[in-house]
């Protein structure tokens, strides 16, 4: 126990205690800050603000407050420019056809606030959703402005057109991808290198020898694995740590009169923590995801290291390891983007990409809890049955510089490993 | 003591040790020699439970070499293997502390064997710094950082000038001097039989030779004369029971098959002018290593 707590030790001070560690921090800090704050970075040099068009909003009054619309339409468009945003028309309740307005290209969004300034009932039929939470908070506080005391928070309905599919749904699934699909791929390639080089550095020098004199060649394999999980763990905290120092700046940023945001987003963060109220599970999801996949490639990358007897040779032998990993990334990327989330959700389960693809996945609400724990079992799974493989092809092949070819070297090491029990006669 | 009983090791259908067996004592220094692929690499991944023998055992002090006593051996292999990127003194501090040492009593005696080697300025130097002489040097120090009572050597003096050789066999004769038992193999037989009591020679996995050096010569019934002076080398090859005859700028070698030719080439050396010297001397260690291996071969 001692010699693993040494190794996992030596290991993982080798990677952390160096300059490139440190400036690859400092760039994946400053990349945070930046990723993060992009809509206010984006506002902060006038971008981001399209020509905008005028939004038409038939307004129906049936409480007794007959200033209302006119009150409601000057809040709305407030300090904004010469000609008002938000065009506000009075209408009729015996006018207003709910059929003919789906149909209209003339307004999109009608307002009805029917019962009493005090106990208001609002129901809006919308072509513009992501227009809803803005004009109904601001109609509330129109409404608290008339009678302070005695409030009561309206009824509120809202209304989307019959066909109508959520574009903010498929914006959210596509962010998120971006969000996870790259860290998860980075950091696991990262590991797997690492344990990979590792290894092969100790074994092309043939201080593998030595060390395996010292340290079972279980021990020396478990201790690998442990201290390259453990990086990707600090790694993963710290790039945690920085996004919600970057969420902090965003904050503080916005709050500055240098930003006016228009909506209120200060942050991706605060963006995605919109549509993702359930972010802790999806979180510890990921994270189990990201460590469960990770130990998965890093026992493949080892045995992989192994087997090898150069650097060159490593490179070889990891290559399908990497080109499933980028299989998965590209699948991670797009998949949403081709509308193919069926298939994602399909290759969720598949155990070399659960590890990229389940936390999208789960995050963008393609598999329920539930699924997500089976995909995550079926990972656990292939983990414990790869350790039981591997570890004694690790320990045949460690100490071989056998180079015959891949295939014949590997079959080779299996034999070894799982020798044929010979029947006695 | 280390006690290698019937050791066999079968990769395959190939027999890489057969039914080896020998001891060491404390306090001995072993040679195990033999042509490349003899068996001596493997015989030495044995000893260090790198191995499993495939029949017989390999005990040290009456238990199998395992991790629970592996402290106290130290091994070096055939080849350099030393991580080539660090410094000799983190390489020292993660070799050492696999051996279960404290940090602070491995630069101890780190500091002690770079002054014994004359290589204290390579302290901090990353190995790759180094030649290969003192890359040799400090895996020879790595293998004997943890003061092991049993030290097992592949090829020690490989690479070696002769000053650094003489080195190294004084540092090894220190430890045979504490108590320890000493194994190595080299190819360089005649400093092997100034250096070592007892030996095998493998040829195939099989033990040629074996025993104390001086019985191994005493067996080898052949002896050469040495010979300064005017002799007929044709009357000499004519004597029966000369078997070589090999002429020398400085002398003459009259290789001959047991005691009893020494007479007869005396009687004739006798009849000879300018005689300056005749002596008889035992075959060299080479030369039975070369007779025996020839004859291994032939047997075949």
């Amino acid at each position: 126990m001692k010699k693993f707590k040494f190794l996992v030790k030596y290991g993982l001070k080798k990677r952390v205690w160096r300059k490139a560690f440190l400036i690859s921090n400092i760039i994946i800090a400053l990349l945070m800050v930046v990723i993060i704050n992009i809509p206010s970075i984006v506002s902060l040099f006038g971008g981001g603000e399209d020509p905008e068009e005028q939004v038409n909003i038939g307004f129906i009054n049936e409480t007794a407050e007959t200033d209302l619309l006119a009150d409601y339409s000057a809040l709305m468009n407030e300090g904004g420019e010469e000609i008002d945003f938000f065009i506000f028309k009075s209408i009729e309740a015996t006018e207003f056809d709910l059929e003919a307005f789906w149909q209209d290209t003339e307004s999109d969004i009608i307002i009805q606030v029917t019962g009493s300034v005090a106990t208001p009932v609002i129901t809006m039929y919308t072509k513009i959703p992501g227009l809803n939470y803005y004009l109904l908070s601001e109609l509330e506080l129109q409404l608290i402005n008339y009678q302070i005391t005695n409030y009561q928070q309206p009824m509120i309905t809202t209304v989307n057109p019959p066909d109508y599919e959520d574009p903010e749904q498929e914006a959210f699934i596509s962010s998120m991808t971006s969000m996870l699909v790259l860290p998860l791929f980075i950091l696991i390639v990262m590991a797997t290198q690492f344990v990979g080089v590792d290894i092969i550095e100790e074994k092309s020098t043939k201080a593998i020898e030595t060390i395996i004199a010292s340290v079972p060649s279980k021990t020396h394999f478990i201790s690998k694995i442990t201290s390259s999980i453990l990086f990707v763990i600090i790694q993963g905290g710290l790039t945690l740590i920085y996004a919600t120092v970057a969420s902090l700046i965003g904050r503080a940023f916005a709050s500055s009169a240098a930003v006016t945001l228009p909506t209120g987003t200060t942050s991706l963060l605060s963006y995605l923590q919109d549509f993702m109220p359930n972010w802790p599970v999806v979180l510890l999801f990921a994270l189990l995801f990201m460590i469960v996949g990770t130990l998965f490639y890093l026992v493949i990358a080892a045995l992989f290291a192994s087997m090898a007897v150069t650097q060159e040779d490593y490179q070889h032998f990891q290559s399908p390891l990497m080109l499933t990993l980028l299989a998965a990334f590209y699948i991670g990327i797009f998949a949403p983007i081709a509308g193919g989330y069926g298939f994602m959700k399909v290759m969720a389960f598949v155990p070399i990409f659960t590890p990229i693809l389940a936390p999208i996945a789960f995050a963008s609400g393609l598999l329920t809890v539930v699924e997500a724990i089976i995909a995550l079992v079926v990972v656990i799974i292939f983990l414990v049955l790869a350790l039981y493989m591997v570890a004694p092809i690790y320990k045949v092949a460690i100490l071989s510089y056998d180079q015959t070819k891949s295939i014949a070297r590997m079959k080779n090491y299996f034999r070894k490993a799982f020798p044929k029990k010979v029947k006695k006669e | 003591m280390l006690e290698v009983k019937n050791a066999r090791m079968l990769y395959g259908d190939l027999v890489a040790v057969d039914h080896l067996s020998f001891n060491i004592e404390p306090g001995e220094i072993f040679g195990l020699l033999g042509t490349n692929g003899a068996g001596k690499t493997t015989t030495f991944r044995m000893i260090m439970g790198l191995l499993d023998p495939t029949d017989g055992e390999i005990l040290y002090n009456g238990k199998k070499v395992g991790y629970h006593n592996v402290n106290e051996i130290g091994y070096m292999i055939e080849e350099r293997s030393l991580l080539t990127k660090i410094s000799v003194k983190d390489l020292m501090l993660y070799f050492g502390q696999l051996k279960d040492m404290e940090p602070k009593v491995i630069l101890e005696r780190l500091d002690y064997w770079l002054k014994r080697f004359d290589i204290t300025d390579y302290k901090n130097k990353k190995i790759k710094e180094l030649s290969k002489g003192n890359q040799q040097k400090i895996q020879f120090i790595s293998a004997i950082i943890n003061n092991p009572k049993l030290l097992v050597l592949d090829e020690p003096f490989s690479g070696l000038d002769p000053i650094n050789m003489e080195l190294f066999v004084e540092v090894i004769r220190d430890f045979q001097k504490k108590g320890s038992m000493v194994v190595f193999s080299s190819h360089q037989l005649d400093h092997v039989e100034s250096f070592c009591e007892k030996l095998i020679v493998l040829e195939k996995g099989k033990a040629i030779i074996e025993g104390r050096i001086d019985k191994v010569k005493k067996d080898y019934k052949k002896l050469n004369i040495r010979i300064v002076g005017d002799v007929d080398v044709e009357k000499l090859e004519a004597i029966p029971g000369v078997y070589k005859v090999i002429v020398n700028s400085n002398e003459i070698i009259a290789k001959i098959e047991n005691e009893d030719v020494a007479n007869l080439v005396f009687d004739y050396i006798r009849t000879c002018k300018n005689i300056m010297k005749y002596d008889v001397e035992q075959a060299t260690l080479s030369e039975i290593f070369i007779a025996k291996v020839g004859q291994s071969h032939e047997e075949v």
